[in-house]
């Protein structure tokens, strides 16, 4: 090899992305299998989410706004190399906030039109302070059936039940307080050579039945994201879900033409009225994937709502998480 | 080397409800997510790669944690005596050592010569001489991977 000092250049190429391949912090990321016993990971995250508009079938209703905050701990564990379990809680305080000099509807349990029906919860939540509660803990086990490297199938089943008893008769109502099974699969394709990835969710989500009405509903979520680097991928996103039953807001009258709001509406079907809403929406946006290191991962979303129906509209929302890695190889 | 080169990719990413929208909910999401990017080669092949920078030696390491089964040779002999041996399916070397491998592949049947071109001037003229040429300033390893993808589907 005549030319030895030449050699070094000759592959600076390569060596500049191999560097950022293998050097700084990712000793030896790609021995890892995708997934083995005894991987782990806890997760803590921060949401912040704040609403406007409420899509009616009537119309629209944009006289409040709610601001939610959510601190939430998740978890899994690899029991096997292709079963998984996993936990999430969330801790969420959310307030009402009227944007109109009437009021803006708060929703009262002690209001004096209860009178046929008489709520069985009387907390007040739309007070315009934040009132917070444990809110559902969901535990759940996902089965790794397809292991990549293309393509990832991960079949799950999980179940969520209120962990408090909040109230849910409230514009600040932090849940329905009801269980749900969430059934579905998550997909990644990840094409060979290629620095793009794509992901998708798909959940049949079945309900606790409030007043014996189905409210059963699909979620999906699909996203495309690129690697800028190896440990820095960028992402955008649509979120939707669709209930095929449950209630219209014109559901609610006895009659349409002599109902008067909120007056005539002192039913048990108007106190679970946010259980039964038929609602559907479709949410957009973008988010980030960053590892520090090998064991620890930050992460960020945005997102707002494009299209909703019989619920209320996101105006903006962003997410911020930081996850650790547990190796069961370690 | 059949490595286990996976992409650590989600395991789940869990949608646990979703609606924050009625009076309550959130759109909450769990698991792990896409991780830390690494190639796969879906065609595992045997590669020689001839170098003695640490670059070349970096190369070696992402080409085989990619899966392939990677052999680095630092001194022409060595070469030699590598590419004599057989069993490589490419080797990767620099165009301006083309005359050594060429040598040392003339006697050895199915080895393809992927030569890495310090220069884009170079590698007008290596692709005279070559259907396939890497660019050192230009090409990360994800062009090589394919490359090498290339080679060993062609030789399927």
């Amino acid at each position: 090899m005549a030319d030895v000092p030449g050699i070094g250049p000759l592959y600076r190429g390569a060596a500049l992305i191999v560097l950022f391949l293998v050097g700084g912090s990712f000793a030896e990321p790609a021995l890892a299998q995708s997934q083995q016993k005894g991987d782990a990971s806890i997760r803590l995250e921060f949401q912040h989410i704040r609403t406007g508009n409420f899509e009616l079938d009537l119309g629209t209703a944009d006289y409040w706004t709610t601001d939610t905050q959510v601190a939430m701990i998740s978890g899994d564990y690899a029991i096997s190399d292709h079963i998984t379990v996993f936990a999430a809680l969330p801790y969420v305080r959310k307030r009402f906030s009227s944007q109109v000099d009437w009021g803006g509807d708060p929703h009262n349990p002690n209001d004096p039109y209860w009178v046929d029906y008489v709520p069985s919860d009387k907390s007040f939540w739309d007070d315009g302070d934040y009132h917070s509660h444990w809110q559902d803990l969901s535990i759940g086990m996902s089965f790794l059936h397809t292991d990549g490297p293309r393509l990832t199938v991960s079949p799950f089943i999980s179940y969520g039940f209120p962990a408090s008893d909040y109230p849910f008769f409230a514009k600040a109502a932090i849940g329905k307080n009801l269980w749900t099974v969430p059934v579905g699969v998550n997909l990644i394709y990840v094409p060979y050579f290629s620095d793009w990835h794509f992901e998708g969710s798909f959940a049949y989500v079945f309900s606790e039945k409030p007043l014996d009405e189905n409210v059963d509903y699909v979620l999906v979520h699909l996203s495309a994201g690129y690697w800028f680097r190896p440990n820095l991928s960028a992402n955008i996103f649509v979120a939707g879900k669709y209930t095929y039953d449950g209630f219209e807001f014109s559901d609610f009258q006895d009659d349409p033409f002599t109902a008067v709001y909120p007056d005539d509406y002192g039913t048990e079907e108007w106190y679970n009225h946010d259980r039964l809403f038929a609602s559907r929406h479709l949410n957009v946006g973008a988010g980030f994937d960053y590892f520090l290191n090998e064991n620890y991962k930050l992460s960020g979303s945005g997102y707002t709502t494009t299209w909703v129906e019989s619920t209320t509209e996101i105006d903006f929302a962003f997410t911020l998480g930081v996850t650790r890695f547990f190796s069961g190889s370690e | 080397m059949q490595s286990r080169m996976k992409l650590l990719v989600a395991s789940f990413a869990l949608m646990l409800s979703a609606g924050a929208m009625a009076c309550g909910d959130s759109l909450y999401r769990v698991g792990k997510g896409v991780s830390y990017r690494v190639y796969t080669a879906p065609l595992p092949g045997s590669v020689l790669v001839y170098g003695h920078s640490e670059g070349a030696k970096q190369l070696a390491q992402a080409l085989a944690q990619s899966g392939h089964g990677v052999r680095l040779v630092e001194n022409e002999l060595d070469l030699a005596v590598e590419l004599k041996s057989g069993g490589y399916d490419v080797v990767i070397a620099p165009y301006s050592d083309h005359n050594a491998v060429e040598a040392s592949t003339l006697e050895v049947s199915g080895t393809t010569y992927l030569p890495v071109a310090l220069t884009s001037d170079e590698a007008q003229i290596a692709n005279d001489s070559y259907s396939e040429v890497m660019v050192a300033d230009r090409h990360e390893i994800k062009h090589y991977l394919k490359a090498i993808h290339k080679t060993l589907k062609e030789k399927t």
